[in-house]
C-alpha cells in the first residue's frame, strides 16, 4: 500500500506516493535529484548526506513519511554555492573518482552555517562521516580551507 | 534495508504503549538504523517519533533525557555537555558521524543493549536510569537484565555524578569498538566496567576492589584480575586474547584518567 505524501524539498512543495517503508533516498532519485546517490546502504559512507531542516542527516536511513513537515535540501537547492565549492576542491585536486564529493559538499555548506571559521580539528570532525576512498582528505581539507576563506569575507 | 508493510505513528506514549502491548512482534522504531541492517520484512513497525519524546530537560535535580533524542542533540545540549565533565557526551562523540548522530536516538542505544556500545559502560557507570512507559524506574545495572519488551520513555542520571572516565578501542576512526570501557570513582570507591568483550558492559567486580584497596599500587594486580574475572570471546573484530590483553590496558587508563 502507497502513501500519498507532501514533500517541501529545496523550496519547492511535491506530492509524491511511497512506500511506508521507502526511504528518502529512493524518493529524491524517483524525483530526479541524483546529486543524492547511494554509496553503501548501511549509514556508513555518507554518500547519501542531505539536509533535514538544515541538519545533515543519511537518506539512505531515513523514512519519506518522516520527512512530512520538514524542509529538505539537496545539493540541486544549493547551485551556486555548490558549484564554488567543487572549483575550490578541484583546484586542489580534491576529486579524483568523484564519488563521494556530493555527499561531502553537503556536509561542509552545512558546516559553514553552523560554524563560519571552523579549525582543521573541527572539520574533520564534522565530515567523519564522509568516506573517500581515494583522496586521503588532506586535498579536500585544503579545498574546504579555501571555500570556508573566500565564503567568510 | 528496513522492510515493513505497514507503519503505525501513535501521537502519545500511552497509544503508542497500548499498540507495543497489542503487538508484541512489532518493532519499536527509533531511528530504525539498527533495524535496517535485519534481513527481513516486518508486518507493522511502530514508530516512536510522534510521541513527544525528543525532549532534554532537568528535573528535581536530574538530568531525563526522551528517548528518541538524537545522540546529536545529546552532544550540543549543554547540561548533557556537562554531565561528569563531558564523559557521556564524549562517549557518544566516538560513534560514526554526524549525520548518523542526528539519526541514532538514545532509546535505540539503550534498548538495544549493544555489546558493542560505547554509550552503555559510561550509562553504568553514571548509575543511569531507564523510566519505562508505565514510569517504571530502573537502574542501569537492572535494565542490562531486563528481558521483557517495554517502551523507554526517558533516561536519567543525576547531576551531581562523581568523577567518571569512559574509553574504547577501535581499529580505525568510526569503527565498532572491539573494547569499551568506563570508571567511576566515588569518594575512593572505584567500579569499573566493560563492554565489548564482546558482551555487554559489566561491572569488573574484582578488580574495582583491588584499585580501591590498593590504590595505583595495586593497577598490575587488578590488570590481570581484568583478564580472569570477565569473559572474551572472539569475533570478526577481535580475538578473545586480544582483547583480553587490550582490556588490561583499559583498566590501566581508566585508572589513571580518572585520577588526572
Ligand atoms: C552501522 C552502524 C554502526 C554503529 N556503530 C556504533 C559504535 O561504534 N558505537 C556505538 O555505541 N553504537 C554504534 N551503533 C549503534 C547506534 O549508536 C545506535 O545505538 C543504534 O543505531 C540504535 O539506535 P536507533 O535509534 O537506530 O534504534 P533502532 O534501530 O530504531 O532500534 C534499535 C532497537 O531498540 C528498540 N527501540 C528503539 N527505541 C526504543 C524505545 N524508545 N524503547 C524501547 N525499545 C526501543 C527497537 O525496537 C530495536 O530493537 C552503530 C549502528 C550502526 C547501524
Ligand atoms: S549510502 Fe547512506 S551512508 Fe552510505
Ligand atoms: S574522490 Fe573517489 S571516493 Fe572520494
Amino acid at each position: 500500500m502507497s502513501l500519498t505524501l507532501q514533500l517541501n524539498v529545496n523550496g519547492q512543495l511535491y506530492t509524491v506516493q511511497a512506500a511506508p517503508d521507502e526511504m528518502l533516498l529512493t524518493t529524491l532519485r524517483n524525483l530526479g535529484l541524483y546529486s543524492v546517490r547511494c554509496g553503501c546502504d548501511t549509514t556508513n559512507c555518507g554518500l547519501c548526506t542531505i539536509w533535514v531542516d538544515g541538519e545533515i542527516i543519511l537518506s539512505c536511513a531515513y523514512l519519506t513519511v518522516r520527512a512530512q513537515g520538514h524542509t529538505i535540501t539537496t545539493l540541486e537547492g544549493l547551485k551556486e554555492e555548490a558549484a564554488f565549492l567543487g572549483e575550490c576542491l578541484a583546484s586542489e585536486g580534491a576529486d579524483q573518482c568523484g564519488y563521494c564529493t556530493t555527499g561531502m559538499m553537503m556536509s561542509v555548506m552545512a558546516l559553514r552555517r553552523k560554524k563560519a571559521h571552523p579549525t582543521d580539528q573541527e572539520i574533520k570532525d564534522f565530515l567523519v562521516g564522509n568516506l573517500c576512498r581515494c583522496t586521503g582528505y588532506q586535498s579536500q581539507l585544503r579545498g574546504i580551507r579555501k571555500y570556508l576563506e573566500a565564503m567568510a569575507q | 534495508m528496513l522492510r515493513f508493510t505497514r507503519l503505525e505513528q501513535p501521537k502519545t506514549l500511552e497509544e503508542a504503549d497500548a499498540l507495543a502491548k497489542r503487538n508484541k512482534l512489532a518493532p519499536l522504531l527509533g531511528s530504525g538504523c539498527w533495524l535496517r541492517l535485519a534481513k527481513r520484512k516486518w508486518p507493522l513497525v511502530i514508530d516512536l517519533s510522534l510521541c513527544g519524546l525528543d525532549y532534554i530537560r532537568v528535573e528535581e535535580g536530574q538530568l531525563c533525557i526522551g528517548s528518541m533524542v538524537t545522540q546529536r542533540q545529546i552532544e550540543e545540549n549543554e547540561v548533557c555537555r556537562s554531565l561528569a565533565d563531558g564523559a557521556f557526551v564524549k562517549a557518544i562523540h566516538a560513534i560514526l558521524g554526524v549525520q548518523f548522530r542526528n539519526m541514532a536516538t538514545i532509546g535505540g542505544s539503550i534498548a538495544g543493549r549493544f555489546g558493542f556500545s560505547d554509550i552503555w559502560p559510561v550509562f553504568l557507570a553514571l548509575h543511569g536510569q531507564v523510566v519505562l512507559a508505565d514510569n517504571t524506574v530502573l537502574s542501569a545495572e537492572s535494565y542490562a537484565a531486563y528481558r521483557e519488551r517495554h517502551i523507554i520513555k526517558e533516561i536519567r542520571f543525576d547531576l551531581t555524578a562523581p568523577k567518571v572516565a569512559s574509553l574504547a578501542l577501535r581499529k580505525s576512526n568510526a569503527d565498532f569498538p572491539y573494547i569499551t570501557g568506563a570508571i567511576r570513582l566515588d569518594n575512593h570507591k572505584y567500579e569499573i566496567y566493560i563492554g565489548g568483550r564482546p558482551g555487554i558492559a559489566t561491572k569488573a567486580q574484582a578488580t574495582s576492589q583491588i584499585v580501591a584497596e590498593e590504590g595505583l599500587d595495586g593497577l598490575p594486580m587488578a590488570m590481570d584480575k581484568v583478564k580472569e574475572e570477565l569473559t572474551f570471546q572472539s569475533n570478526s573484530h577481535a580475538s578473545e586474547s586480544y582483547r583480553k590483553a587490550m582490556a588490561a590496558v583499559l583498566v590501566k587508563r581508566l585508572v589513571e584518567e580518572v585520577n588526572v
